[in-house]
């Protein structure tokens, strides 16, 4: 009895959310700046947070992630709801960062997006390389994993991003990609497999 | 290997992603640091979307008048038509002389009797008083015997 009642709350939690959230979106869609403050709020510090991590440039990742914001704002009457409303932000944001990618490529800026072709590469399914089950996050070791990721391509990268740290699902992030389901599933073992190898030497020595 | 194509290797995919060691990468970089954007990028933003706003603001006026001046011109040019299309329509008479029945026979007879006048003009002609004088009976001619008689 006490466990339907909690999953009867849980239900009704959901649905006050989701509720919420769509009374929100409704009130975006006719441009309510309030609403859309509130929007902002809610998703400022992940927009960032995927911006940042995916743009290498400080001041380019505050613009970019300032510029998600104000397309959403312009585009809200567009937003059908068939994604959710992250899943939307985070495709606005993908886009805007190969965007910035490409544009500073063409100006010789940085280096190009693609990185090299993974995707290409066999997966080896067996994953005996490191097993970092007690491993627990320094500072230090957050630097070593962002300084890791950063030096993964963009594609591999977007993907870890989007599932290990914005918890999206594999069908959001192949909606907010545009790439089959699979892709995403192949592209995140090979990003997590590189990770690992890039931290095997830092976690060797930590052990030692 | 861009995209496994059989059910088999999408299992073993899966398997994969759920062994310990790639786990414990989602668990570290899960566990990484939040970046909260700082008060100056915020207040940025909001200056950015009160100028869209007012820009949007202003295109959709710009666009509500264009678009009333069309709707304008329309609304007046359906509203000719509807006179126009609703004028009632002249229909021609029934012509019930062609049909058969006593209606058909008066106007024949009208008809006749007009056309006749028209020949004949408003005036008694010549020949239908000559046609009545003959047809009138001559004075009464006395003769002698009734004369006597009387």
């Amino acid at each position: 009895m006490a466990i339907l009642t909690g999953a009867h709350r849980l239900e009704q939690r959901r649905r006050r959310e989701e509720t919420s959230e769509q009374s929100l979106i409704e009130r975006c869609r006719r441009q309510d700046a309030v609403a859309f403050g509130m929007v902002v709020d809610a998703y400022q510090s992940r927009v960032f947070g995927f911006v940042r991590r995916m743009v290498r440039d400080v001041e380019d990742a505050e613009d970019v992630a300032q510029e998600v914001f104000i397309r959403a704002f312009q585009a809200f009457d567009r937003f059908d709801g068939r994604s959710s409303l992250r899943t939307w932000l985070f495709r606005i944001a993908y886009n805007l960062c190969v965007d910035r990618a490409r544009r500073s490529d063409r100006q010789g800026l940085t280096q190009t997006i693609e990185g090299s072709d993974v995707d290409d590469e066999p997966i080896e399914f067996a994953d005996h390389r490191w097993n970092p089950e007690q491993v627990s996050l320094t500072t230090e070791l957050s630097l070593h994993v962002e300084d890791a990721i950063a030096r993964m391509s963009e594609k591999l990268r977007t993907v870890l991003l989007l599932h290990d740290r914005e918890d999206l699902t594999y069908e959001e992030i192949a909606l907010a990609v545009s790439v089959p389901v699979g892709t995403v599933k192949s592209r995140l073992f090979l990003a997590r497999a590189f990770l690992q190898d890039q931290l095997s030497g830092y976690l060797h020595e930590v052990s030692q | 290997m861009s995209q496994p194509t059989d059910s088999t290797n999408m299992k073993q995919l899966d398997e994969a992603l759920n062994s310990p060691g790639q786990l414990g990468v989602r668990q570290l970089v899960g566990q990484l640091p939040e970046d909260v954007p700082n008060l100056v990028w915020r207040s940025r933003l909001n200056e950015r979307l009160a100028q869209s706003q007012q820009q949007s603001r202003r295109r959709r006026l710009v666009l509500r008048v264009k678009w009333g001046g069309f709707a304008a011109t329309a609304g007046l040019a359906a509203t000719m038509g509807l006179i126009l299309l609703s004028r009632p329509a002249i229909t021609p008479a029934l012509d019930v002389s062609q049909e058969p029945g006593i209606e058909a026979a008066m106007i024949t007879a009208h008809r006749e009797a007009d056309s006749a006048m028209d020949v004949s003009s408003a005036t008694v002609s010549e020949s239908f008083v000559a046609h009545r004088s003959k047809a009138e009976t001559p004075p009464f001619q006395w003769s002698e015997a009734d004369l006597e008689a009387l």
